[in-house]
């Protein structure tokens, strides 16, 4: 519902451009653009040149009034409405160079077409102050009524007419820093691994959804959040940060070549630490639990700085000519050196000029290209094999009070992926992991008697299957678990689960984890439902400061 | 803003220049001498990559005293290689002379796809 209003209203004023003026626009005779103007500054919106597609991302709460110029022909215009989001996005020819201008404090967008680069150094330094006018552009194509009936997708095709349009100077300051929050591969949200990793004190506190515990790689920084019913069916809230203390401490010193050719610097690069608390919100167990995490990868055939394809791809990178004139500097009195002075900025602006733009194409290339690159990557590389292992030690209160935490035993476990290298069929979308982790006097409420607690020792043997994509991916589990309590026999069960693992937005992850236990000698198969969110932080701040 | 400087002694040979790239990023660079008034740049090396088996350490220059008030500039494109958010690149310059480190010169900043980034640094001689 929400989504077709977004739209209608996208399409209305879509209907209403020829009454839409443009503010602050110079005059020049053959620029082209197109113009979004916000109610207010569009803090959250995004731009994005992607191989030969212009994207304007803005959310949906501040959608904006558009127009072009007129001198814009043919402008194949498409509205997306993903989620919270909605997404404009155009092509362009090739040899134009699309740039986003934000002004009045971030209310208006201008993304103006420029000609190619090698004309532009000129292009800018012909423009100059000139009249604002206003513009009336049209719509000579009516909305289809395909894009009419399309609650989440509206194609809009505009042949538009004439013009009005300035080509405004730029510095690399005011370009917009292009971020695809769609693009699959997007440093903005995709991911080498399939979502956040499982805090590994999260782990030892049995609250992860799986019981199966992929490899993955840390984060330098990341936390977790879990609010969920664990296979007690008690429900428990949670918070879990982790992070690579190697990372933090020596990351500066850290050189792709260190990196590659040391193994000890890759074990220290991917030991994560954590620092897990859930606290149950029961009255059969108002529990709180602290946690202290230790994740080694030892060895990753899916490490993207590993990765010599990705190297090569990279490589074809473009660095602009080295500028004609650096800042000029008068280094003493002499004649010689004032009338150097003198002559160096005389030419110091149109080097400026050249230098910003020639930046900005060569940015541009190089963000397409390192996008493509790490798609590329991560398809080829997220179930890819590897191992690691795990250890943390925890402490438990009972009684939910800091002042009585006491130890809770502590966690041990390895995983071993395959990633079915070489195999048809599976290379690319599947993986097997094999999963041990014995966990040693875990207080665990006693199911007889509410506030009571039991020590518990378990021991898991599991595998896992997985196969989806990089944004859905479902898992079927098979745990083996042998348990006891305190002074009683081992009882052995097998426990099946089916994960589904979702990514919402961004770095946002939703799990859920459904399953059921047999052959408890006791009697209490549980069957459990555990959900989560998982998110990650991350600087998305993508607009430009306001000219 | 003026120009970065680096002492060297009239007495020892020719400098070297590395460039480093910190919390393992890819980047391609160049490197750049220009004259004293900041103009007719001459490439020492171009289009090197920080992945391959090449060091990243190059002699600057022909002789020491032509170096005197030169400006050695430097770019690199610098690339993310994970999704991992929050991240942050460093680009080094360290200047030796005779083995002895004469200047260290970083930039860094947050990076969330790719950089392009500069540097400069006018040699002193004497």
């Amino acid at each position: 519902m929400k989504t077709k209003f977004i739209a209608c209203l996208l399409i209305s004023q879509l209907f209403l451009l020829p009454r839409i003026a443009i503010s602050q626009t110079v005059e020049t005779s053959d620029a082209s653009f197109v113009t979004f103007t916000f109610n207010s500054a569009c803090e959250d919106c995004a731009t994005q040149n992607n191989a030969g597609v212009y994207i304007v991302d803005v959310p949906s709460a501040s959608t904006p009034a558009l127009a072009k110029s007129q001198s814009l022909k043919d402008l194949n215009l498409q509205v997306t409405i993903k989620n919270d989001r909605v997404v404009y996005s155009f092509s362009f020819k090739p040899g134009t160079s699309p740039r986003a201008v934000w002004r009045k404090g971030a209310t208006v967008l201008q993304v103006f077409f420029v000609p190619g680069t090698d004309n532009l150094a000129t292009t800018v330094s012909e423009v100059g102050p000139k009249p604002v006018v206003a513009l009336n552009s049209s719509l000579a194509t009516p909305v289809s009524d395909t894009a009419l009936n399309s609650p989440s997708t509206a194609n809009l095709v505009s042949a538009m007419t004439r013009t009005a349009a300035p080509l405004p100077s730029q510095t690399p300051n005011s370009l917009t820093n292009p971020i695809n929050r769609d693009a699959p591969g997007s440093t903005a949200f995709s991911a080498v691994d399939m979502s956040v990793p499982e805090s590994p004190a999260f782990t030892v506190l049995g609250v992860t959804p799986e019981t199966v515990i992929r490899p993955t790689s840390p984060r330098a920084f990341a936390t977790s959040l879990l609010n969920g019913v664990d296979v007690n069916g008690n429900f428990q809230s949670g918070l879990a940060m982790d992070f690579v203390p190697y990372l933090l401490v020596a990351g500066d010193d850290l050189t792709l070549r260190k990196y590659q050719t040391s193994p000890i610097v890759r074990l220290l690069s991917r030991s994560q630490f954590s620092f897990g608390t859930t606290k149950g919100a029961t009255e059969d167990d108002k529990s709180l639990r602290l946690a202290l995490g230790l994740h080694v990868t030892l060895w990753d055939r899916g490490d993207p700085r590993l990765d010599e394809t990705l190297m090569d791809c990279l490589s074809t990178f473009r660095l602009p000519p080295p500028p004609a004139q650096l800042e000029c500097e008068l280094l003493d009195s002499t004649p010689e050196s004032i009338a150097a002075f003198n002559k160096c900025q005389e030419g110091a602006e149109a080097a400026r000029q050249q230098r910003a733009a020639q930046v900005q194409e060569a940015v541009e290339f190089n963000n397409s290209v390192s996008t493509r690159c790490r798609d590329e990557a991560q398809k080829r590389n997220w179930n890819r094999s590897s191992w690691i292992i795990g250890a943390a030690p925890s402490w438990i209160s009972t009684d939910g009070q800091t002042k009585n935490l006491g130890w809770n035993g502590g966690g041990f476990w390895t995983s071993l992926a395959y990633g079915f290298e070489g195999v048809p069929g599976l290379a690319n979308r599947s993986q097997l992991i094999l999963h041990s982790r014995y966990r040693n006097r875990e207080q665990v409420p006693d199911p007889d008697i509410t506030g009571a607690f039991l020590s518990q020792d378990s021991l898991f043997f599991g595998a896992r299957f997985r196969t989806g994509s990089p944004t859905f991916n479902g898992s079927f589990e098979y745990t083996f678990l042998r348990s006891r309590f305190a002074g009683q026999r081992y009882d052995s069960s097998s426990r099946l689960s089916l994960l589904f693992e979702r990514r919402i937005a961004g770095d946002t992850w939703f799990n859920l984890s459904l399953g059921g236990e047999t052959g408890r000698q006791d009697g209490r198969n549980n069957g459990f439902v555990l959900t989560s969110f998982k998110w990650a932080f991350s600087d998305r701040r993508n607009v430009p400061a306001p000219q | 803003m003026a120009h970065k400087r680096v002492n060297l002694n009239s007495g020892g040979s020719l400098p070297q220049v590395e460039l480093q790239f910190g919390n393992a990023l890819f980047a391609k660079y160049d490197v750049f001498l220009y004259d004293r008034n900041g103009s007719n740049p001459q490439p020492i090396k171009t289009d090197q990559i920080n992945s391959d088996d090449i060091p990243d350490i190059y002699t600057v220059g022909t002789t020491l005293s032509d170096l005197h008030q030169r400006i050695l500039f430097w770019q690199a494109a610098i690339s993310v290689l994970d999704d991992q958010p929050g991240q942050n690149y460093l680009m080094r310059a360290i200047i030796t002379q005779d083995g002895n480190v004469m200047g260290t010169f970083d930039k860094r900043g947050p990076i969330t796809n790719t950089v392009l980034d500069q540097d400069t640094v006018r040699f002193i001689v004497g």
